[in-house]
């Protein structure tokens, strides 16, 4: 549930009075996978303080300033005025956020994601925010019980890397400390569990390409093989879960797939 | 003892001493049962870390994919913290940037009412922490990460995970209110889907005898340093590992107090020449003096890392 504002106009289809949304609200605003665009918050005072510019951000007349939030009666909606009259008001409602559609803009394509576990067949229990290491594989584990997709993805990648685990996104580059405390490029290394990372750095993680969680803390990547990779865990730090890159994407979904 | 009521996850019974016990067998789960010995299915623990004693200390639950939980203890009571992937203070505990120190004080926000004889476990568990860059403008800031926190202390327990209806780790949590036979169960066998939780009960129940050997080790070693006997070791490690693996376990298992029969003094760690360099920059990195290089090593080994070097 998050607080939802009345956006003036028609965001979902018109490409220009979206992105001033963008603009002026950040993360709060996204398009759903239904195709609709909407601006959800966490916390009502977040909600009411771009309520109150919506007018502006819209091109339209500004809304009246100096309001403050009523709270609705037996629920946990809010009201704000924004004009002289005390009828004038918009409306910031609590309810279900719709999910943030899991396509990610590629060269102006919304682009599913596939990566290189595409072929692998899904098991039962496939949706938004679930984890890899929560979910039964159906895959045996040789001694009596089962793998679950995390360990069922690494075996994958072992056993078709001669033992070893490969980084999916090997060679991909990202801004970093260095020695010297300035800024550097961290380089992916082709095979994680590098002898000389004691620390755990290059420790493989099986990262969800869409983040599991979008930046509304919403349900948002599944954990379905195609969204699934292996890299280390210090570019899964970096990648945390703002929107893939779109390097990250083409090279994930142009990787040679693995077989089961 | 408490019990409390959380609006999601229900009825949530929270221990002192229930907490340790279960991080011990969280760690030693993970360390025999994990990979590359796979003798549990759904082990409640992917990556462990330990620090301190059952006095003092903390545990670093780590989950493989970026998320993780900490509980740190003293003889008073038990912090625990957890982090999901891109919620850290800044993000969800509206640290300023500007307030941010790389220590304690980071996640003090999730720990509201922290009372002043459990400082010393924020320590212990802040201490466990993972360290993240984050970028506001201009300016970089290292953080701690942990997004929800709760403290125990006698019959008092509060912390964002009762307060915080949005959950940036709170399940994670949950689970040291929902220890079961004195086992922190694994994520699955409560947070998924029901045909999911039927698997991973049906393996708890084929690998009962595993289960069974492992709680006998770890309440032997809550009455003082114990040993493996034979037997066990031979149930644990029908096929024996690899000799490196074997000794990173064996070095892993000693830091609690579990040796092997005999308690033989091992050979030490390979530890790796310092300073190590960067695999990521192929720059030196800083040198590290404390025991995280040695435990880092040993779990490398029992996780049969060097064995790929080869």
């Amino acid at each position: 549930m998050r607080y939802h504002t009345l956006l003036v106009g028609n965001p979902s289809f018109d490409v220009a009075l979206r992105n001033k949304y963008i603009d002026a609200f950040g993360d709060a605003c996204y398009m759903s996978e239904a195709g609709s665009f909407g601006c959800f918050y966490q916390k009502s005072q977040d909600a009411c303080d771009d309520a109150a510019k919506i007018g502006e951000v819209s091109g339209n007349a500004p809304y009246d300033t100096g309001y403050m939030c009523q709270s609705v009666v037996g629920t946990d909606d809010y009201t704000l005025q924004i004009g002289a009259d005390v009828a004038n008001v918009t409306y910031i409602n609590y309810q279900a956020a719709p999910r943030q559609t899991p396509f990610i803009e590629v060269d102006g394509m919304p682009t599913e994601v596939s990566g290189p576990y595409r072929e692998l067949t899904e098991p039962a229990g496939i949706g938004p925010g679930n984890l890899f290491i929560k979910t039964n594989s159906g895959v045996p584990d040789g001694d009596g019980g089962v793998l679950n997709q995390q360990e069922y993805v690494l075996q994958v990648n072992r056993k078709q890397n001669g033992g070893k685990i490969r980084s999916d996104l090997a060679g991909f580059t990202w801004d970093c400390d260095g020695a010297d405390g300035g800024k550097t490029k961290c380089v992916e290394p082709e095979f994680l569990e590098a002898p000389q990372d004691i620390g755990g750095l290059t420790k493989p993680n099986v990262h969800h390409v869409v983040p599991r969680k979008d930046k509304r803390c919403c349900p948002w990547g599944t954990n379905s093989y195609k969204n699934a990779a292996v890299i280390s865990r210090g570019l899964n730090e970096f990648l945390t879960n703002n929107d893939p890159p779109v390097a990250e994407v083409k090279q994930l979904n142009s990787a040679k797939p693995y077989s089961p | 003892m408490i019990e409390r009521k959380h609006r999601q996850y229900g009825n949530l019974v929270f221990d002192r001493d229930a907490i340790v016990r279960a991080a011990l067998r969280a760690y030693v789960e993970a360390i025999a049962g994990g990979h590359p010995f796979n003798r549990l299915s759904f082990a409640s623990c992917d990556e462990p870390r330990w620090t301190g004693d059952l006095q003092r200390g903390a545990f670093f639950n780590g989950g493989g994919s970026g998320d993780y939980n900490v509980v740190g203890w003293t003889e008073a009571g038990v912090v625990g913290l957890a982090y999901e992937l891109g919620w850290g203070p800044i993000e969800h505990l509206d640290l300023p940037v500007s307030a941010v120190t790389g220590g304690p004080d980071d996640v003090r926000g999730a720990l509201p009412g922290l009372p002043t004889e459990l400082e010393p476990a924020l320590v212990h568990a802040a201490g466990m922490l993972l360290t993240g860059e984050r970028k506001r403008g201009d300016v970089y800031v290292k953080e701690k990460l942990a997004g929800v926190g709760f403290w125990l202390l006698g019959d008092q327990v509060a912390g964002t995970l009762f307060d915080d209806p949005v959950d940036v780790g709170a399940s994670q949590l949950a689970m040291w209110g929902l220890l079961q036979g004195g086992r922190l169960l694994p994520g699955a066998a409560i947070f998924s889907n029901p045909q999911n939780r039927a698997v991973v009960a049906e393996c708890a129940r084929n690998q009962a005898p595993i289960h069974a050997l492992m709680d006998r080790v770890v309440d032997r070693r809550l009455g003082g340093p114990t040993e493996f006997t034979a037997d066990e070791v031979a149930m644990l490690f029908p096929t024996p590992p690899q000799p490196e693996a074997l000794l990173g376990v064996q070095h892993l298992l000693q830091k609690m107090g579990i040796t092997w029969p005999g308690s033989p003094e091992l050979p030490k760690l390979p530890l790796p020449r310092q300073p190590r360099i960067n695999p990521f920059t192929g720059q030196p990195m800083a040198i590290v003096e404390d025991e995280s290089l040695h435990d880092m090593t040993a779990l490398a080994l029992a996780q049969g890392y060097s064995l790929r070097r080869k």
